[in-house]
C-alpha cells in the first residue's frame, strides 16, 4: 500500500466552494490522472482520499492537506504536475510526499490551525491596550449556536487559543495572526473568536467583510506544534529533533 | 466599489455561493477584444439545472471554437441572490468574466418549458436592459431566443429580437459571424435583421404582425417587410454524424442534477406517439455511429473525470446499432469503474441483460411510460406498448430481483373515458397480483408507483388542436384515482398539481397577446413558476380572470383544424397534412406504425434526406 499527503491551496472564488464539493472534485482529478485510489471494503465502498481539516466556506487557506491511498506507486512530481492541470485556478498543489502508511489519518492527528485575519475597522485605530486587555481576560467568551438547539449559547474559549497577535497597518484594517484548537474533537471557528474580539475592543462586526485566510494546520509532539507536512514525511523522527533543538 | 467586490461581499451571505462563481474546469476564458461578438448564453433557471442540460455545452463548444465569438454562461439568480443583487445595485453578469449582460453584443435565452418565461423577463430586468423590445434602442444588446419551445414563441414575441427555430449548431455561430461583421458596419439594427432573417431557421418577431378576428380570434398574420419569409422553415443539422460533439464539457464544481458525461446518439425519432412535440419537431432521425459514440464517451470521461455515462436520445434501444454499442461501453465502464446511465430503454431481453449487468445487487426502479391505461387509449395516443409486453418484463424483472417498478400516465388525453382511468387502476392491481404471485423472491416487499401528469396539447403534433382537460376536470379525475390506487397495498400515487399544467397550455399554444399577461405576472413578482415553492397561484389566478382568459380561451379549448393557428409562421418540416391525418386516425383509434416499418409522409424529407422508411 501507498499513501500520499499533498498540500494545496483554496483561494480566491474556490473559497466559496463547500467541502463536498472539494472532495468530488480531488476525486475526478485522480480519475483524470488515472490514479487508482483504494476502495474501503463494504457495501458501499469509499475511496480511501481524506481531507484533513474541512474548511468553512468562505475562507481561503494556503495551506489545506490532503491524502490517499493506492496499491499502485506512482510518481509524487508527476501528480502534482499533472494534478495541476487538472484543477481550477485558486487550487493548486503546492507540495507532497510519499507518507509513511498510518493507522490513523491526517483528520485525527490535526490539533491546531493558524489563520490570518483581517478586519475592517471602519476608520478606527484601535489602541494596544484595548487588544491587550481582550488577550489578558481569565476567560475570552463567544457566542456559539448549538448545533441542536440552534440557540445561542455562550462558551468560554480562552483555552482553545494557542496564540493571538495583531499589527494595525492603517485605520481602516487590523491585522490577526492566530492559532487556535482544530482538533477533531474540539475546534474554535475564528470567525467567532472575532466577533468577540470587535465586540470587546468595539468595532462593528460583519462576517462577510471579514477576511481569513488558514495559514496552516499543526499537529503537536512534545508541545511543540509541527506542520503537517512535515509530520508526513518519512523523516519526520529527524525533523523533529531538529525542532526541539531550537 | 467595482462589480467584483460588491459580488464578494454578497456571495458571503446568499445560499450555494458557488453557482456564481464560474471558474469550472473547462470553462472558456478568452482575452476579450472589441472583433469578438460577446454572447451572453442564459439559462432561464439555476445553476443546478441549466449546467446538466447538454444543450449548453454543445452551443458553448460550436460557438467558443470559432475565432469570432466568445460564448459566457449565465443563470437565474435564486431568490435571495436577487434580493442582494438588486439592494447593491449590482447587475446581472456572465460567470466567465462578470462582464454586465447588458455590455454584451448577443444575450440568446433557451427556451426548454413553458414554465420558465417569467425568468426570462426578470433576467434583463435585473441586467437593466428594458424588457419590451419596443422599449429598447440601437445600444440593447441584441435579445435572442431558441429551444423546443421556441417552435410556437409568439408569447415571447414583444420581448425578443430575434428567434432560432430548429438546430442550432450551425446557425447560431453564423448569426454571431455575421453580427461581428455588422457591428463593424455601422449600420442600424434593422438592417442586420433584414440580412439575417433569410436566413433558414430565423424569425423575427416584428417582422411580422399579427391580427385577430372581431370575435378576438387569431386569424392570421401579415408581413412587415418584403424580404421575410412567408413562414420560417426550422434548421436542421443534416448529418450530425459530420459535425463536432463536446468533448471537454464544463465541469461543475458543486453538485448538479445531473453530474455526468453525456452523448447525444441520436436525434429524432421515430415512433410517432401524437401527444409528444419532440417526436415532431426533431425529425428526422440522425445517428451517430456507434464508434463515434464510443471515442466520444471516452474523451469526454478522460476530460472530465466523471464518475457516470449516460446516453442521450428520445428512445435509447432505437439506434440502429445499439446492442454493439452497449456492449462495447459497457466492458469499458465496468474496467474503469464509471456507471453507465441508460434512459429510455425498451424492457426486452437484451435490456435486461444490459441492466443486471450494470445495476448488479443494488438496482435502481424499473421505469415504464404506458402513458394511457387502456389499450384503446394507447392507440389513440400511438403509443406502442402493449399490458402483455409490460406484464411479460415485469415478470423477467421480479425473477431478477427488482422489487419496485414506476409507471407514468397521462389523463385527460383526447377521447379519455372513465374506463380508461379505471385501466391504469387495473394496471397497477395486475401488477401488484403478478408479484404478489412471485411473492417467495421477494417475500412481498414489492412496490408500485404510479405517477401521473397532465396532458397539455402543444404546438406541431397531432393533438395541438385538442382541448385540454379544465382543472376541476383534472382534480376530480385525480381524487377518483386516487381513492382506487389508495386501496391496493404497495401501490404509490404521485400526481401533480393541475393549474401549473394549464398554464403551461396557455403559454404553449398562446397567441402574441399572452406576452402582457407573461410581463403583468413578472411585475406582480411571479418567478421559479415551475417551482412548486416558488409559484404564485394567487397571482396568476387573478391575471387569468383579468385577462378574460377562461376556460374556452383558444389555448386551452379546442381548435377547428382549419382555423389559423398563431404557430402557423414556423414550419417544423412536418406538414400540416400529416399532423391533421394523425389527428383524424386518432380520433378513430387507429395506431400508425413507426416509420421504419414503412414511410408515413410526414413530409420532413421534403427537407432534408430521412432514410427511415422501411428499414425494419
Amino acid at each position: 500500500m501507498n499513501r500520499y499527503v499533498f498540500r494545496f491551496t483554496k483561494t480566491g472564488s474556490m473559497r466559496f466552494i463547500s467541502h463536498l464539493d472539494l472532495q468530488r472534485l480531488f476525486r475526478r482529478m485522480f480519475k483524470r490522472l488515472e490514479v487508482e485510489l483504494m476502495y474501503s471494503k463494504g457495501y458501499n465502498p469509499h475511496p480511501k482520499m481524506n481531507i484533513a481539516q474541512p474548511l468553512s466556506l468562505g475562507f481561503e487557506s494556503n495551506s489545506e492537506y490532503l491524502e490517499i491511498e493506492t496499491e499502485k506507486s506512482y510518481d509524487i512530481i508527476d501528480m502534482i504536475k499533472r494534478g495541476n492541470e487538472a484543477l481550477t485556478e485558486g487550487i493548486v498543489l503546492t507540495a507532497g510526499i510519499e507518507a509513511v502508511p498510518s493507522p490513523k489519518n491526517l483528520s485525527s492527528i490535526v490539533e491546531y490551525a493558524e489563520y490570518a485575519v483581517c478586519l475592517p475597522t471602519g476608520g478606527l485605530l484601535i489602541s494596544n491596550e484595548a487588544l491587550d486587555y481582550f488577550n489578558s481576560q481569565k476567560s475570552i467568551i463567544v457566542n456559539k449556536r448549538d448545533k441542536k438547539t440552534k440557540k445561542k449559547v455562550e462558551k468560554d474559549v480562552k483555552h482553545l487559543i494557542y496564540r493571538l497577535t495583531w499589527t494595525q497597518t492603517d485605520e481602516n484594517e487590523l491585522r490577526i495572526h492566530t492559532i487556535l484548537r482544530a482538533a477533531s474533537n474540539e475546534v474554535l471557528n475564528p470567525m467567532l473568536l472575532m466577533e468577540a474580539l470587535c465586540e470587546s475592543v468595539g468595532i462593528s462586526f460583519e462576517q462577510e467583510t471579514c477576511r481569513i485566510v488558514r495559514t496552516d494546520l499543526y499537529c503537536l509532539e512534545d508541545g511543540i506544534l509541527i506542520p503537517l507536512l512535515d509530520f508526513c514525511g518519512s523523516g519526520k523522527e529527524g525533523l523533529y529533533e531538529k525542532r526541539k533543538e531550537k | 466599489m467595482n462589480l467584483e467586490h460588491k459580488l464578494e461581499e454578497i456571495l458571503m451571505r446568499v445560499e450555494k455561493p458557488a453557482r456564481y462563481i464560474g471558474g469550472e474546469l473547462n470553462s472558456i476564458k478568452k482575452n476579450t477584444s472589441e472583433e469578438l461578438t460577446r454572447f451572453a448564453f442564459c439559462f432561464p433557471d439555476r445553476y443546478e439545472i441549466g449546467m446538466s442540460y447538454m444543450g449548453l455545452q454543445i452551443l458553448y463548444h460550436h460557438l467558443n471554437r470559432t475565432d469570432h465569438t466568445y460564448c459566457e454562461r449565465v443563470f437565474a439568480p435564486a431568490a435571495d441572490m436577487e434580493n442582494e443583487m438588486r439592494q447593491a445595485n449590482l447587475p446581472l453578469f456572465t460567470l466567465e468574466t462578470k462582464t454586465p449582460l447588458r455590455e454584451m453584443d448577443i444575450v440568446g435565452f433557451t427556451l426548454q418549458y413553458e414554465l420558465s418565461y417569467t425568468n426570462i423577463l426578470n433576467m434583463l430586468d435585473l441586467s437593466g436592459i428594458p424588457i419590451r423590445r419596443e422599449m429598447r434602442d440601437e445600444t440593447s444588446p441584441l435579445i435572442i431566443a431558441g429551444g423546443p419551445c421556441a417552435f410556437n414563441p409568439e408569447p415571447l414575441a414583444d420581448f425578443l429580437d430575434v428567434v432560432l427555430v430548429g438546430d442550432g449548431e450551425e446557425l447560431l455561430p453564423e448569426i454571431c459571424r455575421r453580427y461581428g461583421l455588422w457591428k463593424r458596419s455601422g449600420l442600424v439594427k434593422e438592417a442586420f435583421l433584414k440580412e439575417i432573417c433569410t436566413l433558414r431557421g430565423v424569425y423575427i418577431p416584428s417582422f411580422y404582425e399579427p391580427f385577430y378576428s372581431d370575435e378576438g380570434l387569431y386569424a392570421g398574420y401579415q408581413k412587415r417587410i418584403h424580404e421575410a419569409p412567408d413562414r420560417v422553415l426550422k434548421a436542421i443539422v443534416s448529418d450530425i454524424e459530420a459535425i463536432d460533439f463536446p468533448v471537454k464539457n464544463i465541469v461543475p464544481l458543486i453538485e448538479v442534477v445531473h453530474d455526468r458525461a453525456v452523448v447525444e446518439i441520436f436525434r429524432g425519432c421515430t415512433r410517432g406517439c401524437r401527444f409528444c412535440q419532440a417526436g415532431m419537431i426533431y425529425r428526422p432521425v440522425r445517428e451517430r455511429s456507434k464508434e463515434t459514440i464510443h471515442k466520444l464517451a471516452l474523451e469526454q470521461l478522460r476530460n472530465s473525470g466523471h464518475q457516470e455515462l449516460s446516453l442521450l436520445s428520445l428512445s435509447t434501444s432505437d439506434h440502429s446499432e445499439f446492442e454493439a454499442m452497449v456492449t462495447a461501453l459497457m466492458e469499458d465502464c465496468k474496467r474503469e469503474q464509471i456507471s453507465l446511465s441508460l434512459p429510455s430503454l425498451r424492457l426486452d431481453h437484451f435490456s435486461f441483460k444490459v441492466l443486471e449487468e450494470i445495476q448488479g445487487v443494488r438496482k435502481s426502479g424499473l421505469t415504464f411510460a404506458p402513458e394511457a391505461g387502456t389499450q384503446r387509449l394507447r392507440d389513440v395516443i400511438n403509443k406502442n406498448l402493449t399490458e402483455e409486453e409490460i406484464l411479460s418484463a415485469l415478470d423477467q424483472a421480479i425473477d431478477l430481483g427488482w422489487n419496485s417498478v414506476k409507471l407514468y400516465f397521462m389523463i385527460g388525453l383526447p377521447t379519455e373515458t372513465q374506463e380508461d382511468l379505471d385501466g391504469i387502476v387495473d394496471l397497477a392491481r395486475h401488477i401488484m397480483e403478478l408479484a404478489h404471485k412471485k411473492s417467495d423472491h421477494n417475500k412481498g416487499r414489492f412496490n408500485v408507483t404510479v405517477s401521473v401528469s397532465k396532458f397539455v396539447p402543444k404546438p406541431f403534433t397531432p393533438f395541438m388542436w385538442c382541448a385540454q382537460d379544465t382543472t376541476e376536470a383534472f382534480d376530480q379525475k385525480h381524487f377518483y384515482l386516487k381513492d382506487r390506487l389508495k386501496k391496493i397495498k404497495g401501490v404509490t400515487y404521485r400526481y401533480h398539481d393541475s393549474f401549473t399544467s394549464h398554464l403551461e397550455a396557455i403559454m404553449a399554444r398562446g397567441d402574441r397577446r399572452i406576452g402582457a399577461l407573461l410581463y403583468a405576472a413578472w411585475e406582480k413578482g411571479c418567478r421559479f413558476d415551475a417551482w412548486t415553492e416558488y409559484f404564485r397561484s394567487d397571482i396568476w389566478k387573478a391575471l387569468l380572470e383579468d385577462y378574460s382568459i377562461g376556460t374556452n380561451h383558444p389555448s386551452v379549448s379546442e381548435i377547428p383544424t382549419d382555423a389559423p393557428l398563431p404557430w402557423d409562421v414556423i414550419d417544423c418540416g412536418v406538414s400540416n397534412a400529416f399532423l391533421r391525418q394523425e389527428y383524424e386516425s386518432a380520433l378513430k383509434g387507429y395506431a400508425t406504425p413507426d416509420c421504419r416499418y414503412g414511410c408515413n409522409d410526414c413530409g420532413i424529407n421534403a427537407y432534408t434526406p430521412c432514410p427511415w422508411g422501411g428499414v425494419l
